[in-house]
């Protein structure tokens, strides 16, 4: 939670180094997930478990806005119209969650995974712009290149994680290991992201 | 295989596949940047010599206008003048032909100390400088020549200013050279930062697989690329050879 709350502090004070581009979303989407957390924590502390209606809603916002973001930054427009269908295709899966499964109780792991797997579609997308232009000589000062390194290493490693600890799980302290592996991965995954945004320079 | 075993197999896969994924990442960037990073130097050393080569021609070029001054103008002026004077032996009236026959002298030698000055292309703007040429083509009546100017002129970095007015007279002296063209009428459009200049002249144009034109045609081309020009050359055989390159600022 203090990794969360610090990157959103972080993001606010440099925000006037990016705020005339399209990662001015970027806080927004850290004030989701602190506000998301707290709540998700506040609803199983006060009320007990599930809290999955906070994750369910908050997921859907926070891929857009991350779906909406790698859009406006990559500059090829074929790209940008495969980033189109990959937000179709989250929200259609989005949208069948939402009528078929219970959003109080059960969480939108299928979309949640369609989400996962587009982001990191629209990664890998603007890696290879990225590749194909001069911008790769000025990356390490890119502040979307850390986030999105940040954003791939965690979503490549956690997508297992959910895909065991759902269709697998058992109530076994053996699973701990799995929540272990996935904290260090938001760790690291906020490590990039602190990376990004000191090493950033200003962009127009 | 059972849940311990997915879990055993997941928890050792998961760190090694994301430190592979960063090594091969990075390298794979890193590679690329070094790449890039020597094109670029390439691309530098690229300009630098055709630069280089460019500024050689215009002197070489400024040293042929100045012969051809000096021999055709001022040389045929100053064998005026010493007739003239010779004549004022027995017609003094005549010393006011010798004194504006001198004038005239005077006054070509001073157009021409302008071409001679080294750094004169510094100094001047690339309209200044296609000015002169025009203006030269018309007092040594080369060719009836015209230059017209529309927008708002800025200031184009030096080094490609240089390679702009290569191209342009190397365009100029194929024209009057080669296409026995009687008008030339050459055009500075800038607008928005974009410069689009057109020569065109009336001469005897020339099909696309000529010989003379191709070598010429390819420097410039070459050239164009270099300050991330566009260059094309219409020539219709018979009625003429238009240059058209638009330059847009970096």
């Amino acid at each position: 939670m203090a990794l969360y709350a610090i990157i959103f502090i972080i993001s606010l004070i440099k925000f006037p180094l990016y705020k005339s581009t399209s990662l001015k979303f970027l806080p927004l989407i850290f004030l989701l997930t602190l506000v998301a957390e707290s709540m998700g924590m506040l609803i199983n502390k006060v009320y007990g478990p599930p809290n999955s209606i906070v994750y369910n809603i908050y997921y859907f916002f926070y891929f857009t806005l991350f779906f909406y973001l790698f859009m406006k930054m990559i500059d090829v427009k074929k790209y940008k119209n495969y980033i189109k269908i990959g937000i179709i295709i989250f929200w259609f899966f989005y949208l069948r969650d939402l009528f078929f499964t219970d959003v109080l109780n059960e969480s939108y792991t299928k979309s949640y995974i369609a989400g996962a797997g587009v982001l990191i579609y629209c990664i890998i997308l603007y890696y290879i712009s990225i590749l194909q232009s001069s911008k790769i000589l000025v990356v390490r000062n890119d502040l979307l290149f850390w986030i999105s390194v940040g954003l791939f290493l965690f979503y490549i490693g956690y997508l297992p994680i959910k895909i065991i600890r759902t269709w697998f799980y058992k109530p076994d302290s053996f699973f701990e290991i799995l929540m272990i592996i996935q904290f260090s991965l938001i760790t690291i995954m906020y490590l990039f992201f602190l990376t990004g945004f000191l090493w950033m320079k200003k962009k127009s | 295989m059972d849940e311990k075993e997915i879990i055993i197999i997941a928890a050792i896969a998961i760190p090694i596949s994301l430190v592979i994924i960063v090594i091969v990442l990075f390298s794979v960037f890193a590679r690329r940047k070094n790449r890039l990073l020597q094109e670029q130097e390439e691309a530098k050393k690229a300009f630098e010599r055709e630069l280089a080569e460019s500024q050689i021609e215009i002197r070489e070029q400024t040293l042929r206008n100045i012969s051809w001054e000096l021999h055709d103008n001022i040389g045929q002026l100053m064998t005026l003048a010493k007739i003239q004077a010779q004549m004022s032996l027995e017609k003094p009236e005549m010393m006011t032909e010798v004194s504006e026959t001198i004038g005239t002298g005077i006054d070509e030698l001073r157009a021409l100390s302008k071409l001679i000055n080294p750094e004169a292309l510094k100094s001047l703007s690339l309209k200044e400088a296609v000015s002169l040429e025009i203006e030269r083509f018309n007092r040594l009546k080369f060719i009836a020549a015209q230059l017209t100017v529309n927008g708002n002129v800025f200031p184009i970095e030096s080094n490609t200013q240089i390679i702009l007015f290569r191209i342009l007279q190397e365009f100029f002296s194929n024209t009057i050279k080669h296409s026995r063209a009687s008008s030339l009428k050459v055009v500075l459009d800038y607008t928005d930062e974009i410069l689009i200049i057109t020569a065109a002249d009336n001469g005897v144009g020339f099909e696309k697989d000529d010989d003379f034109m191709g070598i010429g045609l390819k420097n410039m081309k070459t050239r164009a690329k270099l300050i991330s020009s566009s260059l094309k050359i219409d020539s219709v055989k018979g009625e003429g050879t238009a240059l058209h390159l638009t330059y847009k600022m970096a």
